[in-house]
């Protein structure tokens, strides 16, 4: 059997974070009532004349400047003809030649080897309307036909489903950091299509290729192109060749599933738009908004890593969202120890966060919180268990940790005096243990911190009782 | 060049449009070299384009050369569903309601 290298390229569709369409001034706002923001334009009403959204070309354009694209000083837009229930219109307004960005690229890392993928395109285009496929009838919602979108369009450089999925992420983390989209994939704000062939290792022509619609979730890409490198891999075993069509991912079956050959399809007469002049970007502008772009998430991760000596797990946890990143940097402003602030987030803060389904920004316990948590370790006052320990109400409250952990009488004994008895009463109720670690046991000595951990229900200062165990119990 | 029945009948199918609906299938093919015979020579008079000297003419993406304004990004609802729903041919509640696609 021949080895066999995957060749993928994404079409990532992003939904651009307007007040208005991309078209018309029509309110972009999801989970209202079927056709309550639409009117002519978005409607497709013969005679109603587009007018371009100023914010949508601002977001394309900062979203090329950050995929270090060449953003065109002129582009324009043509109608995409096709027919299809939610495209009211019959065509949908794209950008064929020229599209506002071109020649980018994106360093993607998957398991330590970073590797370019260009990016061929980003162009504009309004979404279509919603079909809900019912019993004799399909019934459509327009309120997202003329929401502004971006498709980002990559080389064929990709090589497998985890650095597809990888591509994604760090798309997902520019875009959301650029403020271009909300990012929200379970609400259809960023999706992709997949272009997958394979052909045999060292090979340099392109195997026919499939097209995979509408993956929309990190696992499903990685699914989706997983199995769908797989099948090729059969068909070319079993002597058959690829067909060239579109297929669906089942995400239940994690399988694709054939939607339709392309003999027919793709012929959609583009030509240009004759009620849209073309869009111009000044090279004011674009030094401006070039101005505007916030420091990207990879070079943030680099900053936390090289000057605040994160480890790579922690700088990635707390960069894959902007709002993250800003929250620990809000906190460090409190509190000096980057450390012990990156370690409280990551283990404390992110993971009830997650589970409490709660945005960072929208926690009641703040970035002021965190710091003054990490200050109480810091002063000895308490331990990084007793922390653990109320991390959940802390949260949930919002009480301020210094104030919560006097009131709670949880500040950790440091006064020896006060422990040496504790550990004298834990030694005379074991004196098994205590033959036992004389005979040689040493790792008995855990069991003897825990016991005294019990009897000051974890506020004892953990190095002042090991120095004391290790005092008492090295005396004969 | 010459415009085929086979093409007019392809660009028929991708708009849609039944050209042979009410006929005959010989008046249908009558019908097809006509429309073929009329398209080719409104392309051939378009194609009289082909022959002009562009050598030195920048080219010339849109034929309107001013610069519309763009519009600010600011929602606005215009118009009440009610009116909007008003020339669908069926309706279910406030969604417009086509025949079955899937």
């Amino acid at each position: 059997m021949p080895a066999y290298e995957a060749v993928i390229g994404l079409e990532v569709h992003a939904q651009l974070l307007t007040s208005s369409k991309l078209f018309c001034s029509c309110p972009v706002r999801f989970g209202d009532e079927p056709n309550e923001n639409i009117c002519e334009v978005c409607a497709g009403m013969p005679g109603a004349l587009p007018r371009l959204n100023k914010k949508a070309v601002e977001l394309a354009a900062k979203a090329g400047l950050a995929l270090q694209c060449t953003v065109n000083p002129m582009s324009l837009f043509s109608r995409k003809n096709y027919f299809y229930p939610d495209l009211p219109a019959g065509f949908q307004t794209s950008q064929l030649t020229p599209p506002i960005c071109e020649h980018g690229h994106l360093d993607v890392t998957v398991q330590d080897a970073t590797r370019r993928i260009g990016i061929t395109r980003i162009h504009l285009e309004d979404d279509a309307g919603k079909c809900v496929h019912g019993q004799g009838a399909t019934l459509i919602d327009l309120n997202r036909a003329g929401t502004g979108l971006i498709e980002i369009v990559s080389e064929p450089d990709i090589r497998s489903a985890e650095e597809a999925a990888a591509y994604m992420r760090a798309i997902h983390a520019i875009l959301v950091c650029i403020g271009a989209t909300d990012g929200n994939m379970e609400e259809g704000s960023l999706r992709c299509d997949a272009n997958v062939s394979i052909r045999p290792k060292g090979s340099t022509t392109l195997g026919t290729r499939t097209e995979i619609k509408n993956l929309n979730s990190f696992r499903n890409i990685q699914r989706a192109v997983e199995f769908e490198i797989r099948r090729q891999e059969g068909c070319l075993e079993d002597g058959e060749s690829i067909v060239q069509e579109t297929r669906l991912f089942d995400a239940v079956k994690q399988v694709t599933v054939s939607m339709r050959s392309k003999e027919d399809a793709h012929d959609y007469r583009y030509f240009p738009n004759p009620d849209l002049p073309p869009v111009l970007v000044l090279a004011e502008e674009l030094q401006a908004w070039e101005a505007e772009l916030p420091e990207l998430p990879e070079a943030r991760k680099l900053r936390f890593i090289q000057r605040l000596g994160l480890n790579e797990e922690e700088a990635a946890a707390l960069t894959a969202e902007r709002a993250t990143a800003d929250f620990f940097e809000q906190a460090l402003a409190l509190c000096s120890n980057a450390k012990r602030v990156a370690q409280l987030m990551a283990a404390e803060f992110l993971r009830e966060c997650a589970q409490q389904n709660i945005a960072p920004a929208q926690a009641a316990f703040g970035a002021a919180h965190v710091a003054e948590l990490a200050t109480l370790i810091d002063e000895g006052i308490i331990s990084a268990r007793i922390a653990h320990d109320i991390f959940p109400e802390l949260f949930a409250s919002g009480a301020m940790p210094r104030a919560f952990v006097t009131e709670k009488g949880l500040v950790q004994v440091s006064d020896s005096s006060e422990l040496e008895g504790v550990v004298a009463e834990v030694l005379a109720e074991n004196p098994a243990e205590v033959e036992g670690y004389r005979g040689g046991k040493t790792k008995l000595l855990s069991f003897f911190v825990g016991q005294v951990m019990r009897k000051t229900k974890g506020k004892a200062n953990p190095a002042l009782v090991n120095s004391l165990l290790e005092e008492s119990l090295g005396k004969h | 060049m010459a415009v085929t029945e086979q093409q007019i009948r392809k660009i028929a199918g991708l708009a849609r449009i039944d050209l042979e609906y009410g006929k005959t299938p010989q008046e249908a093919e009558a019908f097809m070299a006509r429309l073929a015979g009329q398209m080719d020579a409104i392309v051939g008079y378009i194609d009289g384009i082909s022959k002009a000297d562009t050598a030195g003419v920048e080219p010339l993406f849109c034929p309107a050369l001013h610069v519309a304004p763009p519009r600010e990004d600011e929602a606005e609802k215009k118009r009440p569903t009610e009116d909007m729903l008003q020339n669908a041919p069926e309706r279910k509640d406030t969604f417009f309601s086509v025949p079955p696609v899937l």
